[in-house]
C-alpha cells in the first residue's frame, strides 16, 4: 500500500505525517451527552439519566467537537469521498463538565485498488485529554476518496 | 459487577441478541443535531435521496457511518452492560440506507481472564435485512469487565 502512494509524488506534505496539526479545548456538557444517547436510541440509565452518575456513551467521541485543521491530500483520481471507518479507544469514563484538550494529527495515507478502481485513504487521529493529563480516549477516522 | 449477567457463561462463539434498527430522516436529523450541533442542508447525502444517488450511494438517503457505529456499540453494551468498550474498530464497507431494517450484533472470538477482569474480543457488525444479508459495517471490539 505504502509503495503505491510513493508513486504519487506531491499529493500531500509528508513532513506533516504523525505531527500535531491543531489543538482545541472543549467542555463536555450533560446536554450533549443526553442528546447523543437519545439520538442513537440508547435506554441504559447510566447514559440517559441526568445527574452525577451520568457517563458518556462510548461512541460519543466520534461526534464531539474536534479540530477543523486537516492535512490536505490530493489523490489524482479522487472525485468523491466518504467516511471509511473509525477506531475508538475508551480509556476512562467521560462525565459532564469534563474539560478536554483535543489534539489532532495525520497518522496514515495509503491507496488500495478495489472493484471500482483506486481508493485513497487518509487517517486522522484525535486524542482527548482531561485537565489532569489523563487521556480519556482516542478516535482514528479514515476518509476514503474514489473516482 | 452487576449480577444480571453471568459473564462466566459467556464464551467464545456466543452471539449477542442484537438490536434491530430502521432509521428514518427525522432520526438522522436528530443524530446530526447531536453531532456537535451539525445541521446538514436539505440536499446532503444524509437528508436527500437524489443527492445520495448523485454521490454514488444509490438506493436511499444514507445514515452517517458514526450512527451505525453507535448502534453497534449499543448492541455490545446492552449484551455486556458492566463492560467497558476499550476499543471499537469498525470499517464502513457499504452505505447504510435509511428506511431499511438493519441488525447490529456481535460474537465473542476470544476470552481471557485473570483475578481482576474478564477480557472479551468480539467481532461486530451491522447487517442489512434481505436475501444478500449484506454487512455494511464490520469490525472488532475489546470489552473489559472488572470483577
Amino acid at each position: 500500500m505504502a509503495e503505491e502512494v510513493e508513486k504519487i509524488e506531491g499529493i500531500y506534505d509528508k513532513s506533516k505525517l504523525g505531527q500535531p496539526i491543531e489543538e482545541i479545548q472543549i467542555t463536555v456538557t450533560e446536554d450533549a451527552m443526553l442528546r447523543y444517547a437519545n439520538a442513537i436510541g440508547e435506554q441504559d440509565p447510566k447514559y440517559t439519566k441526568a445527574g452525577p452518575d451520568l457517563i458518556a456513551h462510548p461512541g460519543i467521541l466520534t461526534v464531539l467537537q474536534t479540530p477543523t485543521g486537516r492535512v490536505e491530500v490530493k489523490f489524482p483520481f479522487a472525485k468523491t469521498g466518504a467516511h471509511g471507518g473509525s477506531s475508538i479507544f475508551n480509556y476512562a469514563d467521560i462525565k459532564a463538565g469534563d474539560k478536554l484538550t483535543v489534539r489532532s494529527k495525520l497518522t496514515d495515507v495509503y491507496t488500495k485498488t478495489g472493484r471500482s478502481g483506486p481508493m485513497g485513504f487518509v487517517v486522522h487521529e484525535n486524542e482527548f485529554i482531561r485537565e489532569d493529563g489523563t487521556m480519556v480516549g482516542k478516535v482514528a477516522d479514515s476518509m476514503v476518496s474514489r473516482p | 459487577m452487576a449480577n444480571s449477567v453471568d459473564y462466566d457463561a459467556i464464551d467464545i462463539g456466543d452471539e449477542a441478541p442484537g438490536i434491530e434498527v430502521n432509521f428514518n430522516l427525522d432520526q438522522v436529523k436528530g443524530f446530526l443535531g447531536a453531532w456537535n450541533g451539525r445541521v446538514d442542508s436539505a440536499n446532503s447525502r444524509f437528508t436527500n435521496r437524489e443527492q445520495a444517488e448523485k454521490e454514488g450511494f444509490g438506493g436511499n438517503a444514507i445514515i452517517p457511518g458514526r450512527l451505525g457505529l453507535a448502534v453497534i456499540a449499543r448492541a455490545v453494551q446492552e449484551w455486556l452492560p458492566d463492560g467497558r468498550i476499550e476499543k471499537l474498530d469498525v470499517v464502513f464497507r457499504a452505505p447504510t440506507f435509511q428506511e431499511t431494517k438493519h441488525t447490529a450484533s456481535a460474537m465473542v472470538t476470544d476470552k481471557t481472564e485473570d483475578d481482576s477482569e474478564i477480557r472479551y474480543e468480539i467481532d461486530v457488525y451491522l447487517e442489512r435485512e434481505g436475501e444478500d444479508a449484506l454487512r455494511p459495517q464490520r469490525g472488532a471490539a475489546i470489552v473489559v469487565v472488572k470483577k
